[in-house]
């Protein structure tokens, strides 16, 4: 999976997930965002529209992230979620808390 | 639709697990025509024993994985086989976690995407049986 983080102002950033986030590649993911919020951007955007699989070692990595962000005062959203990571999200309720946006604009905007 | 049913094995080196079930996937799904949120479902729930079996009952070197899937006209069916360590079966049963958790939530969902869900031990082996019934009629 490549990794992406790129600023979006002095404490937003936009993370590209490229591939599967998968059991493979969670434990990376996880520490990559921990690591972004450390560097000050606590506000962190998922843009999913290049993610091709998500399983539940995937969306642990992003509970985790959303977990650093929430302690650093931030949050952590989900753009441009596609058909299989939305049925994830929707088997385990967990669209509750990673709230999916339509897109990275609408997501750096939001509330 | 007639019975389709093809046999894979799959690596217990995870990196090379995972690749190879998702290969198997697409060449499958090309044989049959299950509607894409069916696919959805059944790739999901496969793919979470999968990681199970990879994270918990085997290590490399050991056998390959087994798999046979198998499409009906009304249902979708894997059956995976593999000579790693026996499982056992939470207290908890297959329930979700708390939203906070970061680990947990693999068989709980493969079991809320299928119609059945077993696991047996046959001598050395572990043996998963899961059904996603298709039609909805």
């Amino acid at each position: 999976m490549e990794i992406t983080i790129n600023p979006a102002g002095e404490q937003a950033a936009v993370v590209q997930l490229r591939g599967r986030l998968d059991l493979l590649v969670a434990s990376e993911v996880k520490q990559r965002l921990a690591k972004a919020v450390q560097e000050g951007f606590r506000l962190l955007v998922i843009d999913m529209s290049d993610v091709s699989f998500v399983d539940s070692s995937g969306l642990g990595a992003l509970i985790g992230g959303l977990k650093a962000a929430r302690m650093a005062g931030g949050d952590l959203r989900l753009a441009s979620v596609g058909a299989q990571a939305m049925a994830m999200l929707e088997l385990t309720t967990l669209n509750r808390v990673l709230r999916p946006y339509p897109n990275v604009a609408e997501a750096l905007q939001a509330g | 639709m007639d019975r389709i049913e093809h046999n894979y094995e799959l690596s217990p080196v995870p990196e090379e697990g995972v690749a190879q079930l998702h290969a198997a996937l697409v060449a499958f799904w090309a044989n049959t025509d299950i509607a894409p949120d069916i696919q959805i479902r059944f790739t999901i729930a496969l793919a979470e024993v999968v990681a199970n079996i990879l994270q918990h009952a085997v290590v490399p070197g050991d056998a390959p994985i087994k798999l046979r899937l198998r499409c009906t006209p009304t249902s979708l069916e894997a059956r995976l086989v593999d000579k790693g360590r026996s499982w056992t079966m939470p207290t908890t049963g297959f329930t979700l976690p708390a939203d906070h958790a970061e680990r947990g939530r693999g068989l709980a969902i493969a079991n809320a995407v299928l119609d059945t869900l077993q696991y047996r031990r046959f001598r050395d082996l572990n043996c998963w049986r899961l059904v996603l019934l298709h039609r909805a009629d």
